[in-house]
């Protein structure tokens, strides 16, 4: 489930055209004419000349019509675009590689007028040229395409919600500048373009892969089903002994026998749980020489279909193995840590928690690889695991943990079905066993 | 987007039907149509598929080099033809192709290509209510298909720009609450602001003269179309009855008798043909009476007087319409033109020597033209007295000419329209024996003789007595070897009136009168509404004239008047009224719409900028606009023939109104008595419709006096009635259960269900007619 962000911007389009300022947003409109309207003017003229030529009335009357059509494309648009509001609802996060659903809610503040066919999309500008109507849109590199949304029917003091769907390819922060809302209603021959500056930015996860199991099990020195009783009470598993009973304490663990015998209430402790701990380690450092490295980025900057598939960088693999790594480990319950090494990036201890999970994910998608870290780290515990990229060395002390290599990355991972959104949206880890056995079954 | 598809199959359908109506091409509507609606079965039925690309390719060429060969045969004569049937046959690919959004932009711009084409061509009434509709669907079709090309242009930038293997969908139509009626009043606003301006630009932009590309852009369609020939050949069978398509309408005005009526039947003069080739039986017009005889006269656009009639003159006013002018033939009264003045800037030219009266322009549409015709020359006047005084050529050194030009001499001047080389001796023989018994007298060398307006007569009388000759429309070829008409005059002595003007032309010149065959129309029916006569191709006539005197020609008809008349004016039904009610609309159509000019345009100009024109001195312009609805009233002064139309409109419109609101009313009526005024619109139209069985078994039981309380629900109410008699009422309880399937159910009135309630009405009606127990 995508969460709304709170810092939602509203934008209201006036009337007038050109730039107008409202609040702190640029407004821009312009009207624009396509290869529709140049075919409308084309056949326009086409009948002009014929009723010329030939004097036949009805094609004065037909030539009327179309400048008729014209007049009131342009009448109409306008009209159309006045007092329209936007709001755009971006996303918590995105992942890599997914779908990511922009949101944009329209608001058609004229009491009379509805809108029809509104067509939105984002707009990246390229703030090199001068003038901006010759200021083509410049495509960031972690999208294919421009998002678009679609509303075909706006009423007069309505609100509607449109999606657009985009599939950011890399990790990081995704900038967003402008917002456009166009229509061609009613004939697609004059388009009326609202142009807002809107500057927004969703945090791109790494690509999440799914975990096979039987690899994280072996990862955790834990019973199959990750978890461990500790020789300490307070719990709800095993017996670990019994006490004096205390206010506050379940009826159904007042052991009533005991407690006929001695006299007092007797309660039975039990173990808590202690489940298993996952260390990861990103070794980002003994990787090849600069050149190669830039060679290697490079490829899969821009994935074109009709080119052929770039082979994926090892950096970036290793990266989002760690992701996939610390998404899994938290699903199923683990305590998890991160330390990288190569790069500029906090080290986090063993917890389990989602702000903890959220805060290592900001990390790796946020993590630099050509800024390296000014020191290196020494964890408190060592890690369990560490990655790799193909081709690195690394450096970090591996001891008895467990190297993944990004060049055999298809035997750790495989396809998430449905998406990362059924690891990322569980907010808490499963507490019973049957509750683990029912999520494993689900996932197979 | 079911319903653009729909849309667009019906503006294509439409366009078809539109351009075969204004060409008159009934087999190719025939053709085109079936196979147009055929194309909807085939792609778009049950099991349809489209036709693979390679047929489609393959018909695509087929219909290029068909415009190929239509080009090279026709010459480029027929160029909008051409264009159109073009524009029609790659439709009809089009129709039968997988189609995508860039398909069906060529479908809409093919249509609209071919509807211009059709709007130079079409100028009846079924065309213009064909173009009206046309309009209308395109524009629904074009606002629906912009939704279209938004959403696919959407769905199409997602789908690029998604990974290879992700699913995309298309997206959901957003759509806020009351877009159907949004939409529909959207259509309407930009349907009649469109029409505004169409109608401005109709009203207010310039005319001229059509230019010399439109040359080739006419097609001759009137040989093909009309009665009236330039040419008569006779000796083969021919249709000569043409048929009712409308050719003109005629008004016409005698100052002694007042409006002509059907009584009062003319000859509408189209061309003349003083030549007659003996080998191919052709009667054609040639032009042997010298370059300075011929000269034709440029008929200025404020007209051109001929005659100086005084005032006191008998004349009369003629006011033509004519629909059909692909043709340059101009159709004047069979009487000395006095003046001619042309109302629709057709370049018009008059030849004095023929009277004929053409137009050198090309320029399709109605033209419309006004005559004044003198019905007896004063005494001591001639036609062309002052001819050669007046005449002005069209082109300096360059006058107009008709057909084909001889050089001029004056042996050929004089033997002009005089000599006849068909057995001669055997007709002369035949037409010396009929002045002979007349008691007259003719020296075959004189030109002009005392007695020939005699002598003519005789000849009418003798072709006119129905004991020798009858009239008839089918009349075979003649015997190998024999002249046609020396086989009407002698053995079968039956014909049509080419056959009759034929053989008097040639029994005139047998005996060295100056005779030609004059082609053209007689006025047929008359149409009371409007107050003129309706010239059809059936009307088409032909007759001859004799020259008395130089240049003063006389016409006689020798075909029998009475069968004529029987044949040309239709037979008065009770659907006259109707018809000439169609027609006048027709004519108002084409006078005020077709024949727009811009003479015309000047007066609807002049109208509307007279308050401010003359709200000079000291009225403002907004008192000179209340005083011109003030005088309004006054300028509406209509006849009798106007009025009588206005009211039966007024009439119609009336009675419309009051239908719509009745209508409206009991719909009203029947939701309210179902509770139905909640729901939405198109859930509360639909169980209004199949709920009407409830309401006709509560009108049978009021009728019995059991009413149903509005408190009481239809359960309650069956029940109860039940309770009290089971067996009178068991079927208003099983439509009451039927109701509340339907009603709350959501359950479709099916076949099943209809079938029940009618048997259950039924079986109410029959249980109330008995007496409760």
């Amino acid at each position: 489930m995508l969460r709304n962000r709170p810092d939602m911007v509203t934008i209201q389009g006036g009337g007038g055209g050109g730039d107008r300022r409202c609040g702190f947003c640029m407004i821009r409109k312009r009207f624009t004419v396509g290869p529709g309207g140049l075919l409308y003017v084309v056949v326009t003229m086409l009948i002009y000349a014929a009723a010329q030529f030939t004097q036949a009335n009805l094609l004065f009357w037909g030539f009327g019509l179309l400048i008729g059509g014209l007049v009131i494309s342009v009448a109409m648009s306008w009209l159309t675009m006045r007092r329209i509001e936007l709001q755009r609802v971006l996303p918590a996060h995105g992942v890599a590689g997914e779908a990511m659903m922009l949101r944009y809610q329209l608001i058609n503040r004229k009491k009379w007028t509805p809108a029809f066919g509104l067509r939105i999309s984002e707009r990246w500008v390229d703030d090199r040229r001068r003038w901006w109507w010759w200021r083509r849109s410049r495509l960031p590199d972690s999208l294919n395409g421009r998002p678009y949304g679609w509303v075909l029917h706006l009423g007069a003091n309505q609100t509607a919600q449109a999606e657009a769907p985009c599939w950011p390819t890399k990790r990081g922060h995704l900038h967003f500048h402008r917002v456009t809302v166009t229509t061609t209603f009613p004939f697609n021959v004059i388009g009326r373009v609202i142009e807002y500056d809107l500057p927004g930015r969703v945090l791109v996860y790494p690509h999440l892969w799914r975990i096979d199991r039987r690899v994280l099990h072996k990862l955790s020195a834990a019973d199959p089903y990750g978890r461990k009783r500790l020789d300490r009470g307070g719990g709800h598993e095993e017996f670990y002994g019994l006490r004096q009973y205390r206010v506050g304490d379940s009826m159904k663990l007042i052991d009533w026998k005991r407690s006929a015998r001695t006299g007092e209430l007797v309660t039975r402790d039990l173990t808590q749980p202690s489940p298993p701990r996952l260390m990861v380690g990103l070794d980002l450092t003994g990787g090849p020489p600069a050149d190669e490295k830039h060679v290697a980025r490079n490829g899969g900057r821009r994935r074109r279909r009709s080119a052929a598939r770039p082979q994926p960088d090892p950096i970036e693999s290793a990266i989002s193995l760690a992701a996939s790594l610390v998404c899994d480990a938290y699903f199923h319950g683990y305590q998890i840590g991160l330390i990288v090494s190569g790069a500029d990036a906090a080290a986090f201890p063993i917890h389990h928690s989602l702000p903890h999970r959220s805060r290592m994910l900001e990390t790796l998608s946020l993590l630099n690889p050509a800024q390296p870290s000014p020191d290196a780290q020494t964890p408190a515990v060592p890690p369990t695991v560490i990655v790799r990229p193909a081709g690195h060395r690394g450096t970090m002390e591996v001891g008895r943990a467990v190297v993944f290599d990004t060049a055999h990355m298809d035997q750790y991972v495989s396809a998430l079905q449905g998406g990362s959104e059924a690891v990322l949206s569980r907010t808490a880890a499963p507490r019973t066993r049957r509750q683990m056995m029912q999520l494993d079954e689900s996932w197979n | 987007m079911h319903l653009f598809r729909k849309l667009a199959f019906l503006q294509v359908l439409l366009g078809i039907c539109a351009s075969t109506m204004a060409e008159r091409n009934i087999g190719l509507l025939l053709v085109a149509g079936t196979l147009a609606v055929l194309s909807w079965y085939v792609v778009e039925g049950p099991t349809g598929r489209a036709l693979p690309k390679w047929v489609i390719f393959i018909a695509t060429f087929a219909a290029t080099g068909r415009l190929g060969y239509e080009l090279y045969q026709l010459k480029g004569q027929n160029l909008i033809v051409t264009i159109s049937h073009y524009t029609l046959w790659l439709q009809i690919v089009l129709l039968y192709s997988q189609k995508l959004n860039r398909d069906y932009a060529q479908l809409l711009v093919l249509s609209i290509l071919q509807m211009i084409s059709a709007c130079v061509l079409g100028v009846s009434l079924i065309f213009g209510a064909l173009l009206v509709t046309y309009c209308v669907v395109a524009l629904f079709t074009i606002l629906l298909f912009q939704l279209k090309v938004s959403s696919d242009l959407v769905h199409e930038h997602n789908r690029r720009s998604a990974p290879e293997g992700a699913p995309v969908t298309r997206p959901k139509p957003v759509v806020g609450r009351g877009f159907r009626w949004q939409f529909r009043w959207a259509a309407v606003v930009c349907g009649l602001s469109c029409g505004l301006f169409g109608a401005a630009a109709f009203l207010l932009m310039p005319r001229t003269q059509a230019g010399q590309m439109s040359q080739s852009f006419v097609p001759q369609l009137a040989r093909q179309q009309t009665g009236f020939a330039t040419q008569i050949k006779l000796g083969r069978q021919v249709n000569v009855n043409g048929g009712d398509q409308i050719v003109m309408h005629a008004r016409l005005i005698d100052h002694d008798k007042g409006l002509l009526r059907e009584n009062d039947s003319l000859l509408l003069r189209g061309t003349v043909l003083d030549s007659y080739d003996p080998i191919t039986h052709l009667w054609r017009r040639t032009d042997v009476t010298g370059p300075n005889d011929d000269v034709m006269l440029d008929i200025p656009p404020d007209g051109f007087t001929l005659l100086d009639l005084p005032p006191s003159a008998p004349r009369l006013e003629a006011t033509v319409v004519l629909l059909s002018t692909q043709q340059r033939h101009l159709f004047s009264p069979d009487l000395p033109l006095a003046r001619i003045s042309d109302a629709s800037e057709s370049k018009l030219v008059f030849n004095p020597q023929t009277r004929q009266l053409r137009t050198t322009s090309n320029r399709p549409g109605t033209i419309i033209y006004r005559l004044t015709c003198a019905t007896r020359l004063p005494p001591g006047v001639t036609p062309l007295a002052d001819f050669k005084r007046r005449v002005r050529p069209v082109a300096a050194g360059q006058p107009h000419t008709l057909g084909q030009r001889s050089p001029g001499n004056s042996r050929s001047r004089r033997t002009y329209a005089r000599r006849w080389s068909v057995q001669t001796q055997r007709i002369r023989e035949l037409t010396t024996r009929i002045i002979d018994q007349a008691g007259l007298e003719r020296d075959f060398e004189a030109l002009y003789q005392s007695a020939d307006a005699q002598i003519c007569q005789a000849m009418v009388d003798y072709l006119r007595d129905t004991r020798r000759f009858s009239y008839s429309l089918d009349v075979p070829p003649p015997p190998v070897g024999l002249y046609p008409i020396v086989n009407f005059l002698f053995n079968t002595r039956a014909g049509h009136c080419e056959l009759f003007a034929s053989a008097m032309t040639a029994m005139a010149r047998s005996v060295g009168l100056r005779a030609r065959v004059v082609s053209g129309y007689r006025t047929g029916d008359f149409n009371a509404i409007g107050g003129y006569h309706v010239v059809r191709q059936k009307n088409a006539h032909a007759w001859m004239e004799v020259e008395f005197a130089p240049s003063l020609w006389r016409s006689f008809d020798a075909t029998p008047p009475q069968i004529v008349s029987a044949e040309h004016v239709a037979a008065r039904t009770w659907l006259t009224p109707l018809r000439e009610l169609y027609e006048h609309i027709e004519y108002l159509w084409a006078r005020t719409v077709v024949g727009y000019d811009s003479d015309a345009r000047s007066e609807v100009l002049a109208d509307v900028t007279r308050p401010i024109r003359t709200a000079g001195g000291n009225r403002s312009i907004w008192a000179a606009i209340v005083q011109w609805f003030k005088d309004a009233y006054d300028r509406l002064t209509l006849d009798i023939v106007s009025q009588v139309l206005v009211i039966v409109i007024a009439v119609f419109i009336l009675i419309g109104l009051l239908t719509l609101l009745r209508i409206l009313i009991v719909r009203r009526r029947r939701l309210v008595a179902l509770q139905l005024t909640a729901l939405p619109r198109h859930q509360r139209r639909q169980l209004s419709r199949q709920l009407r069985f409830y309401l006709t078994m509560l009108d049978s039981l009021e009728r019995y006096g059991y009413i149903r309380p509005a408190w009481q629900s239809p359960f309650a109410f069956a029940r109860e009635l039940a309770d009290h008699e089971p067996a009178r009422f068991d079927p208003v309880v099983a439509l009451t259960e039927l109701f509340y399937e339907v009603r709350f159910g959501y359950r479709k009135l099916d076949e099943q269900r209809t079938t029940a309630v009618r048997t259950h009405l039924s079986r109410l009606e029959q249980s109330l007619k008995q007496k409760p127990t």
